[in-house]
């Protein structure tokens, strides 16, 4: 099931509002929650949700013993055992197919390459329970002793298929008591008929150009702007698609009363690609930070071999393809660059030139991203620069950016924090209630819009699910 | 030993050192909290397991410039949560309502297909995600109001573009050219030049057909048309034009766009299967047997697959032109004939087809309706008896697929209101009177159901009565495509039942029977006689 869908916004989702504020007790809504969440990730992958309850089950355990052998080795070796199991378990599901094609290739062997079907959203879920064993061992939460809160936590549906990824530290208070406040239901909804707008009526539109050239044109003979365009145009569609979705999740978990942290913030006004990362899917970026970024097992090299495990795991994650290793060390690259020039040079370079920088290196990284053919990659490469005998304009490209103005226009609001900009001035001029009112009509007519254009779209993947 | 011990305690200074920054960094952090990832910010964070563990519980990370926020519990702010609570709440709960309770359609109009229906439960389905995945498609696919709302959303993202020069821009605009110095965007209806040359042997046309029941009247157009070079020449002398540039832009499932020497094309590829054919021929050949003092006629239409559509693409086993000839060498011989390939094949140059709609335009129909005609021996209005008329129309592939490129594109709809008078009853399925309607109700049209212009909907049993005195009356027994030529019949039958095989709930036979027919029209696409729509004409024979 999927957040851009007409049976999960009017059937699905309002059936689970029903049912959990029909219930008054935190216990009873709690479990008004597992069964929608497992309900939600049966309803694709039936299956796999005996793979989700095994997994947090076997984690459970693990934190448990980890409690009862706490400051022994016993507890290092029930950690180590946890996180290696759960390691395994994405490793076989999800990078399986891609480490036995490589084999094949540097070997002379011809090993089958297995057709796993990878269970939604498990890139997710694995790293929410390593960080709840791993945060169990380093004694900064503690251990969660009910199963079936844990198993609330880890499936809860919001967050469960493309995050964002929700630390237990985040909700453990909350999972057994949380207020619902009307400022949690009132701002719920506007993260919801925002997240639905930002999918629907501009990633899902943006989407079409992008496979118009990419996808179903001729690539080779794009011209120089038309490539610029096109990827500018993904990198947008890429944004608006997970951005749309962490908002749907967070604004589904207000209304529930959780408050998990934000996953995006406005990341295309970053003047470096450091900043870029900290405003581009925190939770992955600060999972990163706190349980790769300091493992000691680099020794005085760590500075250096540390940061390039974190952007190559990075990549990794996001796909068993090697566009994605290269585009995290791509990233990884620019990043060791500007900590070797200092974030004191960094601020004195004037801003149009880190601005003009960050974005070359942001938009350039999208087409990475996109590319998991490894020739049409180049192809796009060279395009770029003009290196396919490529013209430099034509005449297609140019009526597209007219033809789709409007659309553009409500990008570069939204990718900006022009709303909030607004929003503070008018509550600075004492019209909060007019800004309020506009807000309300906005959500609204986002909603309305989204779902009309949902009618018959049958096709609506959230990019991030296949990750 | 020494060199490793020195290692370690470097390691262990750099934390040192990284803890103490981050002591300090701890009173700025209040006030501006900014993520760190693997930079040199990341350096002044702390690793969460070497965190004071009595800080760490109540450490988050938070966005760094989240504004302040003004007192939630301010009466001001409390007032618009709630107007954005009860405003957003009520219209949600309204629309969970209106979705839940208000009747859903079975039948698209403007996609003419039936829409996906409540699936029926078992294990093997449910998991392997099927049976689910039926539900929501089920809840997506029958909206109550559907077709309005589809359109709806075409106009909305028709805002995207701006006019320049009164002309409007919007959507999405493909590619259409290889050749990037003959790129432009193609707007006219301009057509390929078809090809018309002596045909290659084609063995795969030659059906199986029993010798005492093989069709003879191979050119039974070309004895009432005015000969041409083309139409003087054998069936299967038409070629399909070739293009090997021809350039696929969109393709999902049998749905094609493409563009072919400069124009944008639209259509859905033939996917006839022929093993169907014996099948059809013999329920027609049964049909003939069983209303033996009644003219039966036959039509297996040609489409743009065989008169547009660069070979090049075709997918299929068999060409569509071939699939139709087989299956007319299936049929006895008292069966009556109407062949598209002659008929049209002379008027490929005027504007019988739409290009990125699935259907003919009316003009081809009206030809198509002349034979019929003049294989009944019945008089036939002229053409410039007609009313002719313009409108823009969205085809059916943007309808299906809603490809933006279609919509920037557009196309014209030409149609022929007749003259003559007529009075039109709708029915149901069951043959249930409904109500009287036009026979082409003009001020119903919608660009992206523009076929629905021909009698409102397949769904429904048509009896038309005309000013026409002559006593013949004709039932058409049909799919959707030969509704464009029912209004060029009014001037040539006393009464004509129009029933599509789709949505008939009685038995055909006696229907034709009751009602005193003279003649029977069964037509279709070839490909709908080749599949489950041509399954419908024994079904329909036998209930």
């Amino acid at each position: 099931m999927i957040f851009a869908d007409l049976f999960f916004l009017y059937v699905f989702m309002a059936a689970c509002f029903i049912a959990y504020f029909a219930s008054r007790k935190t216990v009873y809504r709690n479990w008004v929650i597992i069964a929608f969440s497992l309900i939600f990730y049966a309803w694709g992958e039936p299956v796999w949700v005996f793979l989700l309850l095994g997994s947090v089950g076997i984690n459970f355990g693990a934190g448990l013993l980890i409690d009862k052998w706490r400051d022994t080795k016993k507890s290092t070796i029930a950690m180590a055992a946890a996180v290696i199991f759960d390691i395994c378990v994405l490793l076989v599901f999800k990078y399986t197919g891609f480490f036995v094609e490589n084999f094949n290739a540097i070997s002379p062997v011809d090993l089958p390459v297995p057709n796993i079907v990878m269970p939604i959203g498990i890139s997710f879920f694995t790293f929410q329970i390593l960080s709840y064993v791993i945060d169990c061992y380093w004694g900064t939460i503690k251990v969660q002793r009910n199963y079936s809160k844990l198993l609330m936590y880890i499936s809860m549906f919001p967050q469960l298929v493309a995050g964002p990824i929700v630390r237990y530290s985040v909700i453990e208070k909350e999972i057994d008591d949380r207020q619902i406040s009307m400022s949690d239901i009132s701002d719920g909804i506007t993260r919801i008929c925002v997240g639905l707008g930002k999918k629907v009526i501009l990633a899902n539109n943006l989407s079409v150009i992008v496979d118009s050239f990419f996808k179903n044109g001729n690539l080779g003979e794009l011209s120089v702007l038309g490539t610029w365009y096109t990827v500018i145009v993904y990198a947008m569609q890429v944004y608006f698609d997970f951005s749309g979705y962490s908002d749907i999740a967070i604004g589904i978990g207000r209304i529930f009363g959780f408050h998990f942290d934000e996953n995006f913030n406005y990341p295309f006004i970053s003047k470096n690609i450091t900043e870029f990362w900290q405003r581009w899917h925190i939770s992955l970026g600060t999972f990163f930070r706190d349980y790769v970024l300091y493992l000691p097992i680099f020794g005085k090299r760590r500075k250096y071999f540390n940061l390039f495990l974190v952007w190559f795991c990075t990549g990794f994650w996001h796909g068993a393809s090697w566009n994605y290793i290269i585009w995290g060390l791509y990233f990884g690259v620019f990043i060791l660059i500007e900590r070797m020039i200092g974030a004191k040079k960094l601020k004195k370079i004037p801003l149009v030139v880190t601005h003009i920088y960050s974005k070359l290196v942001i938009i350039v990284g999208f087409g990475i991203f996109y590319f998991t053919d490894f020739g049409k990659l180049m192809t796009f490469l060279g395009n770029l620069v003009g290196a396919n005998g490529n013209s430099f304009t034509d005449k297609i490209s140019l009526q597209s950016m007219t033809a789709n103005l409007w659309l553009f226009i409500a990008c570069i609001i939204f990718c900006l924090p022009v709303i909030s900009f607004v929003k503070k001035k008018m509550e600075e001029a004492k019209l909060a209630i007019l800004f309020g009112a506009g807000q309300t009509v906005f959500n609204v007519a986002a909603f309305l819009l989204s779902s009309i254009l949902l009618v018959n779209a049958t096709n609506n993947p959230f990019i991030y699910w296949q990750f | 030993m020494a060199e490793n011990k020195k290692d370690k305690s470097t390691e262990l200074e750099e934390i040192e050192k990284i803890y103490r920054e981050k002591q300090k960094e701890n009173h700025s952090e209040k006030k501006n909290n900014v993520f760190s990832v693997g930079t040199s910010e990341a350096d002044e964070v702390v690793p969460a397991g070497r965190r004071n563990k009595k800080d760490d519980g109540k450490k988050k990370v938070k966005p760094s410039n989240r504004n302040p926020q003004p007192d939630k519990d301010s009466p001001e702010q409390k007032l618009i949560q709630k107007i954005n609570i009860g405003v957003c709440g009520g219209i949600f709960a309204v629309l969970v309502v209106c979705l839940l309770v208000l009747p859903r359609p079975t039948v698209s109009e403007s996609e003419k297909r039936p829409l996906a229906k409540f699936p029926q439960f078992s294990w093997g389905d449910y998991w392997s995600g099927k049976y689910t995945e039926d539900i929501s498609n089920f809840f997506n696919d029958t909206v109550p109001m559907r077709d309005d709302l589809k359109q709806f959303g075409a106009s909305f993202r028709s805002l995207f573009g701006f006019s320049l020069d009164g002309v409007t821009l919007s959507g999405d605009i493909n590619k259409l050219e290889s050749n990037t110095n003959q790129t432009e965007v193609t707007t006219q209806s301009t057509k390929p030049i078809v090809i018309v040359t002596p045909p290659p042997a084609t063995s795969d046309e030659s059906a199986p057909a029993p010798e005492s029941s093989v069709n003879t009247d191979n050119s039974s157009s070309s004895e009432t048309s005015s000969p041409t070079p083309e139409e003087t020449k054998p069936v299967g002398s038409f070629m399909t034009p070739t293009d090997p540039d021809a350039q696929v832009l969109y393709n999902e499932g049998n749905q094609i766009v493409y563009n072919s020497l400069g124009t944008l094309y639209a259509g859905v590829l033939y996917n006839g299967n022929r093993d169907n054919a014996k099948d059809y021929a013999a329920a027609v050949n049964s049909l003939a047997t069983q209303l033996p003092h009644m003219n039966i006629y036959s039509m297996t239409a040609l489409t743009q697959n065989t008169f547009f559509t660069p070979v090049e693409l075709n997918t299929g086993t068999y060409s569509e032109q071939a699939d139709a000839t087989f299956l007319k060498n299936l049929l006895d011989s008292n069966i009556k004939v109407v062949d598209t390939l002659s008929v049209l094949a002379p008027h490929i140059e005027e504007d019988i087809f739409f290009l990125r709609d699935c259907h003919w335009q009316q003009l081809g129909a009206y030809y198509v309706a002349e034979e019929l005609a003049k294989l009944a021996g019945v008089p036939f209005a002229p053409l410039d008896s007609y009313r002719k008329e313009e409108r823009d129309c969205l085809g059916s592939v943007y309808t299906n697929t809603s490809y933006e490129g279609l919509m920037y594109e557009g196309e014209t709809f030409t149609y022929y209101v007749p003259s003559n008078e007529y009075y039109v009853d709708y029915y149901n399925a069951d043959m249930e009177h409904q109500f009287e309607y036009p026979l082409m109700p003009e001020t119903d049209y919608r660009e992206s159901a523009f076929y629905s212009l021909f009698m409102v909907a397949d769904s429904y049993v048509k009896h038309i009565e005309t000013d026409v005195d002559n006593d013949r009356v004709l039932v058409v027994i049909k799919d959707d495509y030969p509704s464009a030529m029912i209004p060029c019949l009014t001037s040539s039958f006393e009464e004509i039942y129009v029933v599509d095989v789709r949505y008939c709930n009685f038995n055909i036979v006696n229907f034709c029977i009751e009602k005193g027919a003279t003649d029977v029209f069964v037509g279709m696409t070839t490909e709908s006689a080749l599949s489950d729509v041509g399954t419908y004409l024994p079904y329909i024979m036998s209930i």
